[in-house]
C-alpha cells in the first residue's frame, strides 16, 4: 500500500497562534484601511457592514490558502458566490412590492451587499495570494504605501492642514501640523519594512515554541531574524538551542525603539524648524519674518509655493466702512526703508516708527500723530495660528495689548490692536504732496536714498511722463508694473551673489512675484524722488470673512511700496497684476473659520455647550446608509441559516451517499466535527492515531477506532477494496454515545462554533 | 419652490421683526427705569426723520475704555441702535462688552441670537444663546405662564427664536413642539400661521399647513407671505391653477408695497408651478420677470431656474446670458462671499459646458458645484438635490470626456496609451458617481421622490435622468414607473417615464421594446420645449443602429441640426460623403466622430483641399478640411493643419464643440 499526499505541499500552517495573530493583524490593517479609503472617497454603504465583510474576507483567504484547494477551485469559489449573490439579485428584483416606500428596497439592499460582497472578495483574494505567493506581500506592502501616500497627499502645495484628520490630532496635542505630518511620513516609512519583515516569507515563523516560550525566545535571541527564518535544512529552531545561548536582547529592544522614536520626534521638529526659519518665507509668496536691523524678510529666489496654511485669525471688532482699499485689507507686520545695496531692509529704529515691530507676546503703546487727517479708529484682535516673530495690526497700530487666549492649544498668541487706519477717498490724495515737512534732512535723505542703477530712473521717468504730482507718479508705476508684469512664483532668474536681483526682473522678462514688484516700485519711486519704503505683512479679502472674522494664511502675506503722503502717512502703491502665471486664488475653508469661531466666542463658563446637547440636528448625522436594522437581522439570519447548513452537511452527510467507502469517511469526518464543536481538535503535526488517542482519554475509550481504516481509505484508496457495512455502524454507535455522554448544553453551544466549518475545506485536518 | 419665499418670510422680514421687537422691549426696560411716559412713547415711534432722536453716529464704538461707565442697558441700547443702521460688527462687539460685564443678563443672549440668526446665518450659535437666554430668563422669572405683559413679550420672543434656529437647523419637529408651546400660553403674533405653515409642510402635514395658512390668510396675517405659503402648499397638494391664483394675488400685494415689496419670490415660484405644469412660455416669462426686478436679480434661484429652463430647450447662448446678469447683479455686494449661489451657478454653467461639447470645462465647474459651500438656509431645495443633480451631470461629463479624448485627439497607439489611465480613472469615477447617486436618491431623498418629472426644488436633468435608472433592475424600475405614473396625471410627463423605462431596456438587452419606447417618445416629443429629450432618445438609437442604415442617418441629421456636440460626447458616428482626395486616407478617420461613406447621397460632406501657407517668410503646405452641408442651414466648418492628422483634430473640434454664445 503506497502512500502518497493527498494535497500540494503548500505552506502548512507553522503555528496557530502566530498564525491567527497575522491574519488578526491583517484583517484590522484592511479594517483601518477601508476606513481610510472611505474618509477619501465616501462609500456610501456602511462600514459595519463593509468591515465584518472584509474581516471575514480576511479570515476565509487565510484559511482556504491553507486548504487544500487550488487556484483555479479558489476562483471557482468566487464566481460562484457572485453568480449566487447575481442570482439572489434577479431573484429579488421578482418579489412584488407593491409599497411605494418598499419598491426599491430590494434594488438599494443589494447595492450594498453588492459592495459587501466586493470587499469580501477582494479581502479573500488578497489573503489567498498573500499565503500563497511570496512576492504578494511587496506588492500588499507597495499599495499599502501609495495608500499612505494618498491620504496624507493633501499637504502638497504647503496645505500643511491636510489632511485635517491629522492636524487636528497635531492641534489637539499641541504639536504644529508640519510635524504631525512629518512624524506620521516617518512611522509610514519605519512601519513598511517592519511589516515587510514581519510577513516575508523567510520571516514566517516556524514551528516556533508556544506560549510564554515563543516570547522569550525571541526577546533573548541576539539575531531576531534567526528566530524567524527558516534554516536552509529545515531544521527546526527549539527554545534552548543555540539561540538561546545569546545574550538577552530585549535591551537592545528597548533601545531600538527609544532611538527609533527618538529620530522620528528629532527629525519632525528639525524639519519644522527648517521649514519655519529658513523655508518659510519661500513658502509664503517669498515673505518670511526676518527682523532686525539690516535683515529683511524678503527672498527673491523661487518661491516654493503658495501655502495654504492657517497663520491667524482676525476679528474686527468694529465696522471699518471707511477701508479705502475695500474689499481688501492691509495688515502691516513691518518696513524695509533701508537700501542695503541690492534689497531693502529693516532700518534703525529711529525709522519706521509708525510700525510695532513688537513680539506678539508684548505690549506696546504708540503716540498719536496728530498730523495724520482722515483716519478712523479700528480695533482688532489677532489670534495666531503659527509662530509669528512680529504683531501684526492695520495700519497704523496706537496699542497692543495681550489677550487671554481660547483653551485650545492651537492658538499660539493672541491680541487686540487698536489702530488708527485709513479713512479716506483714494482719488481725494491725488493733489497731496508725498513726504513730511518735519522730517529731518536725515530722515529724509533715508526714505529717498535711491538705486544707483540709472536705468531705475530712466525708465519711471519714462513712465510718469504726463503725471502732474507724486501721488499720480506713484500710481502711474504701479498701474505701469500691473499691466505689463506677469506675477509668478517661478521666476527663475539666474541671479549671483552681489547683484540686483530686481534687474531680470523689470529690465528682463517681467516675471516675479510681490518681493520684486516692490522692489522696483520703490526704486523707481525714490529715483523720482518720492519718499517710499516696503511693506510687508498680510493683504486679505474681506469678501471671504464671516461675521467680522478673517482666516489669514501663509499665502495671504505680502510686500507693497508705501508712499509717505503729507497728512495722511504711509500709503500702500501696490500693484495687481493683469496677468497672473502661478498663485492659484483659493477659497477660503469655510468650515475651519467657524470652527475657530466658535472657539473664539463666549468662553465655556459663559455660553456652556452642554446648552445645546440634546437638541435634535446639531451633530452631523452619521454616515450610515443601511436601510433599517432588518438589514443586519436578516445578515444574522442569513448566515445562521448558513452554518446550520454546513453543520448539518458535516454531521449527517453520510446518510447522503450510498457508497459504504464514502459513508465511513463521511461518518468519521462528522464525528471529528463534533470533537472540534466540543473543543477537541486535531493539532498540527498529530497524526490520526495520536489524536485518538488524546480522543479517547478525554472522551472515553475507542472513540475513533476505525481510524486505521480511514487512513487507509485516504492514503491508499486503491487498497481497500470493501468497506465492512458494520465499522460505518460502529462509528454511527460511537457517534451516539459521544453525544450521550456531553452535556446538552454543550452541544448547543458547539453548534455555533466555526471551527468545524474549517474540516469542510481541509481534509486533512479530520 | 421653496425657494426665495423664505428669504423673504424668514431672513428678511422676520429679523426686522425680531429687531423691532427687541427694540420694543428694550424700551420697555428702560421705561420701566425711567419712568418718562413721554419718553417711551417717542421711542417706541422711532422717526427717521427726527432730527433729536439718536442715531448711530453719537455712539463710539472705538474707545476701549468709552463704555467701561456704561451700564447693560446702555450697551444693549446702544447696540440695538447699531444693529438697526446696519453697522453689525459694532453692535456685535456691543452685545459681546454686555455679555462679559454680565453672563447672568438673558436680554444680551436675546439680541445674540437675533444677530447670528439674521446677519450671520450661524445658527447653530444662535440657538445655542437662544437656549441659554432662556435657561437665564426662566431662572430669573421662573416658570411659564407669565401674567407679566412684558415678560410675556420677551418669553414669546424667546419662543419664536427658537423655533425659528430649530427650523433652520432641519428640526422641524423640535420646531412645531415649540409653536404648539407658544400657542398654549395664549401667544400670536403675525408670523405665526406662516411659520407654522411652513413646519408642517416640512413635516409631510401638507393638508393640515393648508389650513393654517388659509385662516392665516383670511386673519390678514402677513397677507405677501402667508399667501405665498399657501401657493407652494395647493402646489405641492397638486392644486396648481389655484396656486397660481395664489401666488398671482401674492405678487400684487407685494407689488403694491413699492421698495419695501419683494415680488420676485412669488413669481418665482408661480414660474415653478408652470415648468411643472409643462407651461414652459409663461414659466419663462415669470422668472424674466423676477430677474428683472430688484429683488429677484441678486438671487440665483430665479436665474437659476431659467437657466435650466433653457438648458433643456438647448438655448445655450440665453443661459450665458442669464448667468452673465446674475453675476453682475451681484457684483453690487462686493461684500457677499458668494454661499448662497456659487455652487448653483457652477452647476448651470457646467451643464451649459456638458451639452455644447466643452467636457473639460463642464468637469471642473461642476466639481466645483460639488464641493462649493452652499448656503440653502430654509430654501426648499437641499444639500443632496444639489449634490445629487451635480453628481449625475458629472458623471455624464466624465463619461462625455472619454469619448472626446478618443475622437478628438491625435489618433496613433502611443496617444491612446497614454489617454489610458485617464480614462480609465474617468470611467470608474463616473460609474461610482452614478452608483452613489442612487443610493442619494434613494436613501436620502424619500424614496427617489424626485422621481417625479419636474419635482419642485429638484436639481436633476430630467430628460437625461434615464441614464440612473439603467442600473436599476427592469422589473423594479417598471414597478417605480408605474406607480409614478398612476399618482402622476400630466400627460406631457409620460414622455419622460417612458424615456426612462425604454433606456433601461435597451440597457439590458430588451432592445426591440426599447426602441419602440424611445421612438415613441421621439416621435411625440414637442418642438422647442423637448429639445434635450429629443437630443437624449436620438442618441440611445442612433447607439442602437448601424451606421450604414438609412434610419441611422436620418436620425444622425436631425441630431446634428439639434445638438451636434452630443456626436463626439457619445462616440457616435456622422456619416458624411467625401470627396476623392480622401480616398487613400479613410483609415485616419476611424477614431473621429466621422464616418466616410459615398454609398449613398447624404446630407453631408467633407472635402480636403491643400493651399500653400506663408509665415516667417516660409511657405509650407497646408492641409485644408472642410465640412459642409447640402442644405446649408447651418453654414459649413473647417479645419486646418500642417498635416492631415492636425486638420482632422482641428475640424472635429470645430464641428462637434458648439459656442455657447452664439
Amino acid at each position: 500500500m503506497s502512500v502518497h499526499p493527498a494535497r500540494p505541499p503548500f505552506i502548512e500552517i507553522p503555528n496557530r497562534r502566530i498564525f491567527m495573530l497575522v491574519v488578526f493583524l491583517r484583517a484590522c490593517f484592511m479594517c483601518t484601511l477601508l476606513v481610510l479609503i472611505n474618509h477619501l472617497i465616501p462609500l456610501g454603504t456602511s462600514l459595519r457592514l463593509l468591515m465584518p465583510a472584509v474581516g471575514c474576507g480576511v479570515i476565509v483567504g487565510s484559511v482556504l490558502a491553507f486548504s487544500t484547494l487550488r487556484t483555479r477551485g479558489f476562483l471557482s469559489l468566487l464566481l460562484a458566490a457572485y453568480l449566487i449573490f447575481h442570482l439572489l439579485r434577479i431573484f429579488a428584483a421578482w418579489i412584488p412590492f407593491a409599497s411605494p416606500e418598499l419598491v426599491l428596497r430590494p434594488f438599494v439592499i443589494f447595492e450594498h451587499l453588492g459592495l459587501a460582497l466586493f470587499a469580501f472578495g477582494f479581502a479573500t483574494a488578497l489573503s489567498w495570494i498573500f499565503w500563497r505567493h511570496r512576492q504578494a506581500s511587496t506588492l500588499e506592502i507597495l499599495c499599502l504605501g501609495a495608500l499612505a501616500v494618498t491620504l496624507l497627499a493633501g499637504h502638497r502645495n504647503y496645505n500643511f492642514q491636510n489632511p485635517q484628520l491629522l492636524s487636528s490630532l497635531a492641534w489637539d496635542f499641541g504639536l504644529q501640523p508640519l510635524t504631525a505630518l512629518v512624524a506620521a511620513g516617518l512611522i509610514i516609512l519605519a512601519f513598511v519594512p517592519g511589516y515587510l519583515l514581519a510577513i516575508s516569507p523567510p520571516g514566517r515563523p516556524q514551528q516556533l515554541p508556544v506560549g510564554r516560550a515563543r516570547w522569550r525566545t525571541l526577546l533573548s535571541s541576539r539575531d531576531l531574524r534567526a528566530v524567524w527564518r527558516t534554516p536552509a535544512d529545515n531544521t527546526v529552531i527549539r527554545v534552548g538551542d543555540q539561540v538561546q545561548r545569546g545574550r538577552p536582547a530585549w535591551p537592545w529592544v528597548i533601545a531600538l525603539l527609544i532611538l527609533v522614536f527618538g529620530g522620528i520626534a528629532g527629525i519632525s521638529r528639525g524639519v519644522f524648524l527648517y521649514y519655519s526659519r529658513e523655508a518659510l518665507s519661500r513658502t509664503a509668496n517669498g515673505v518670511g519674518q526676518e527682523k532686525g536691523e539690516g535683515l529683511s524678510p524678503l527672498t527673491f529666489h523661487s518661491a516654493l509655493g503658495s501655502s495654504n496654511q492657517p497663520a491667524a485669525v482676525v476679528r474686527l471688532e468694529g465696522d471699518y466702512r471707511e477701508n479705502p482699499y475695500s474689499p481688501m485689507l492691509y495688515l502691516r507686520e513691518g518696513a524695509l526703508s533701508e537700501f542695503a545695496g541690492n534689497e531693502m531692509t529693516q532700518a534703525a529704529r529711529e525709522f519706521d516708527q509708525d510700525v510695532s515691530g513688537i513680539d506678539p507676546g508684548s505690549n506696546y503703546q504708540g503716540t498719536e500723530d496728530a498730523t495724520l487727517l482722515q483716519r478712523v479708529p479700528v480695533v482688532q484682535s489677532v489670534y495666531l495660528l503659527t509662530e509669528h516673530k512680529t504683531a501684526f495690526t492695520l495700519d497704523y497700530p496706537l496699542s497692543i495689548n495681550q489677550l487671554k487666549l481660547p483653551e485650545d492649544k492651537r492658538f499660539r498668541a493672541g491680541y487686540r490692536a487698536y489702530s488708527i487706519a485709513p479713512g479716506w477717498v483714494l482719488d481725494s490724495i491725488a493733489d497731496l504732496e508725498t513726504g513730511d515737512p518735519r522730517w529731518s534732512q536725515q530722515v529724509r535723505e533715508h526714505y529717498l536714498k535711491p538705486h544707483p542703477d540709472p536705468r531705475y530712473r530712466e525708465l519711471a521717468e519714462k513712465i510718469v511722463r504726463d503725471a502732474p504730482s507724486n501721488v499720480q507718479k506713484s500710481g502711474a508705476i504701479s498701474e505701469y508694473l500691473s499691466k505689463n508684469a506677469t506675477y509668478t512664483l517661478t521666476p527663475n532668474h539666474d541671479v549671483k551673489d552681489g547683484e540686483d536681483p530686481v534687474v531680470p526682473f523689470l529690465f528682463g522678462d517681467m516675471r516675479g512675484y510681490c518681493v520684486h514688484f516692490a522692489h522696483a516700485t520703490v526704486y523707481m519711486l525714490r529715483a523720482l524722488g518720492i519718499p517710499a519704503r516696503i511693506g510687508t505683512g498680510y493683504l486679505t479679502d474681506l469678501s471671504q470673512s464671516k461675521d467680522g472674522h478673517i482666516l489669514l494664511r501663509m499665502s495671504d502675506r505680502h510686500a507693497w511700496a508705501e508712499v509717505y503722503v503729507a497728512g495722511r502717512g504711509w500709503l500702500p502703491f501696490d500693484t495687481q497684476p493683469e496677468k497672473v502665471e502661478s498663485h492659484a486664488d483659493t477659497q477660503i475653508d469655510m468650515k475651519l473659520l467657524e470652527e475657530l469661531m466658535g472657539i473664539l466666542g463666549p468662553g465655556e463658563e459663559i455660553l456652556p455647550n452642554k446648552t445645546i446637547e440634546a437638541e435634535a440636528g446639531i451633530e452631523p448625522p452619521s454616515v450610515s446608509y443601511l436601510p433599517d436594522r432588518s438589514l443586519i437581522y436578516m445578515l444574522a439570519a442569513l448566515l445562521l441559516i448558513l452554518l446550520s447548513v454546513a453543520k448539518l452537511y458535516m454531521r449527517y452527510g453520510w446518510a447522503l451517499t450510498s457508497d459504504p467507502r464514502t459513508r465511513l469517511r463521511r461518518s468519521y469526518a462528522s464525528i471529528v466535527s463534533l470533537l472540534c464543536d466540543l473543543g477537541l481538535e486535531r493539532r498540527f503535526g498529530e497524526t490520526r492515531e495520536e489524536f485518538r488517542e488524546r480522543a479517547s482519554r478525554r472522551f472515553g475509550p475507542d472513540l475513533l477506532r476505525l481510524t486505521a481504516l480511514v487512513n487507509a481509505l485516504k492514503y491508499a484508496p486503491g487498497g481497500v477494496t470493501t468497506v465492512d457495512r458494520r465499522a460505518v455502524d460502529a462509528l454511527r454507535s460511537a457517534d451516539r454515545k459521544l453525544v450521550r455522554r456531553t452535556a446538552k448544553w454543550r452541544h448547543a453551544l458547539g453548534w455555533f462554533n466555526p471551527a468545524s466549518l474549517v474540516l469542510i475545506f481541509s481534509r486533512s485536518r479530520w | 419652490m421653496v425657494s426665495m419665499l423664505e428669504r423673504v418670510a424668514h431672513i428678511n422680514r422676520q429679523p426686522r421683526a425680531i429687531a423691532i421687537f427687541i427694540f420694543l422691549v428694550l424700551c420697555g426696560v428702560m421705561r420701566a427705569q425711567a419712568g418718562a411716559f413721554v419718553a417711551e412713547v417717542r421711542a417706541d415711534l422711532r422717526d427717521p426723520l427726527d432730527p433729536f432722536a439718536q442715531d448711530s453716529s453719537s455712539i463710539s464704538t472705538t474707545d476701549e475704555h468709552a463704555d467701561d461707565n456704561k451700564t447693560i442697558e446702555e450697551l444693549l441700547w446702544e447696540a440695538n441702535i447699531l444693529l438697526d443702521d446696519q453697522r453689525l460688527l459694532d453692535g456685535r462687539s456691543k452685545l459681546l462688552k454686555a455679555l462679559q460685564r454680565d453672563p447672568k443678563e438673558y436680554r444680551t443672549y436675546m439680541m445674540l441670537a437675533g444677530y447670528y440668526m439674521q446677519h450671520v446665518g450661524h445658527f447653530r450659535l444662535a440657538l445655542k444663546y437662544t437656549k441659554q437666554a432662556l435657561t437665564l430668563f426662566e431662572a430669573k422669572n421662573g416658570k411659564p405662564p407669565f401674567t407679566d405683559t412684558r415678560l410675556r413679550a420677551e418669553h414669546a420672543q424667546l419662543l419664536y427664536l427658537l423655533s425659528q434656529a430649530r427650523l433652520n437647523l432641519d428640526n422641524y419637529q423640535g420646531s412645531l413642539d415649540v409653536l404648539d408651546e407658544y400657542t398654549s400660553y395664549g401667544y400670536y403674533s403675525i408670523w405665526y400661521p406662516g411659520t407654522r405653515a411652513w413646519v408642517l409642510m416640512k413635516l409631510g402635514r401638507v393638508e393640515e399647513a393648508i389650513r393654517v395658512a388659509r385662516l392665516g390668510a383670511l386673519a390678514g396675517a402677513e397677507p405677501g407671505r402667508t399667501l405665498n405659503m399657501l401657493g407652494i402648499l395647493l402646489s405641492m397638494h397638486g392644486e396648481r391653477e389655484s396656486s397660481l391664483n395664489v401666488f398671482q394675488d401674492a405678487v400684487a400685494i407685494e407689488m403694491s408695497l413699492g421698495p419695501q415689496g419683494q415680488p420676485a419670490t412669488p413669481l418665482n415660484n408661480s414660474g415653478e408651478v408652470y415648468k411643472e405644469i409643462f407651461q414652459e412660455d409663461r414659466a419663462e416669462a415669470a422668472w424674466r420677470k423676477a430677474t428683472s426686478l430688484p429683488d429677484g436679480c441678486e438671487h440665483v434661484l430665479a436665474s437659476l431656474n431659467l437657466s435650466l429652463l433653457y438648458i433643456d430647450q438647448l438655448r445655450f447662448k440665453r443661459v450665458n446670458e442669464v448667468m452673465n446678469q446674475f453675476e453682475s447683479c451681484v457684483a453690487q455686494f462686493p461684500l457677499r462671499n458668494g454661499e448662497e449661489h456659487r455652487a448653483l451657478e457652477s452647476l448651470a454653467r457646467g451643464r451649459a459646458d456638458l451639452h455644447t461639447g466643452r467636457t473639460a470645462a463642464a468637469i471642473q465647474r461642476l466639481e466645483k458645484a460639488i464641493e462649493d459651500r452652499q448656503w440653502f438656509g430654509k430654501i426648499g431645495t437641499s444639500a443632496e438635490d444639489l449634490k445629487a443633480g451635480a453628481m449625475i451631470s458629472l458623471a455624464q461629463a466624465l463619461r462625455a470626456h472619454n469619448q472626446r479624448l478618443i475622437n478628438l485627439h491625435k489618433s496613433g497607439f502611443f496617444a491612446r496609451l497614454a489617454a489610458l489611465p485617464q480614462r480609465a480613472a474617468n470611467e470608474i469615477r463616473a460609474a461610482w458617481l452614478m452608483r452613489r447617486t442612487r443610493q442619494l436618491l434613494i436613501e436620502e431623498l424619500s424614496n427617489f421622490e424626485d422621481l417625479y418629472v419636474r419635482n419642485t426644488d429638484s436639481m436633476l436633468e430630467y430628460p437625461t435622468l434615464g441614464e440612473v435608472l439603467r442600473e436599476i433592475p427592469a422589473r423594479i424600475l417598471e414597478r417605480k414607473l408605474k406607480l409614478e405614473t398612476a399618482a402622476d396625471d400630466r400627460s406631457p410627463a409620460k414622455l419622460f417615464y417612458r424615456l426612462y423605462l425604454g433606456e433601461n431596456y435597451l440597457a439590458n438587452g430588451r432592445s426591440t421594446e426599447g426602441r419602440r419606447l424611445v421612438t415613441e417618445v421621439l416621435d411625440s416629443a414637442r418642438e422647442k420645449y423637448d429639445n434635450l429629450i429629443k437630443v437624449h432618445a436620438l442618441e440611445l438609437l442612433l447607439a442602437e443602429l448601424n451606421p450604414a442604415d438609412g434610419l441611422y442617418q436620418r436620425y444622425a441629421e436631425q441630431l446634428f441640426m439639434l445638438n451636434r456636440a452630443k456626436f463626439a460626447n457619445r462616440g457616435l458616428k456622422l456619416p458624411v460623403n467625401f470627396d476623392s482626395a480622401l480616398t487613400a486616407h479613410r483609415d485616419q478617420f476611424e477614431d473621429t466622430p466621422f464616418m466616410l461613406d459615398n454609398t449613398n447621397r447624404l446630407p453631408f460632406a467633407l472635402e480636403l483641399r491643400k493651399a500653400p501657407k506663408t509665415s516667417a517668410g516660409k511657405t509650407e503646405e497646408q492641409w485644408i478640411l472642410r465640412l459642409s452641408q447640402l442644405n446649408a442651414s447651418i453654414g459649413t466648418f473647417e479645419g486646418r493643419g500642417t498635416d492631415l492628422d492636425e486638420a482632422i483634430s482641428s475640424v472635429v473640434e470645430s464641428v462637434f464643440t458648439e459656442d455657447p454664445t452664439a
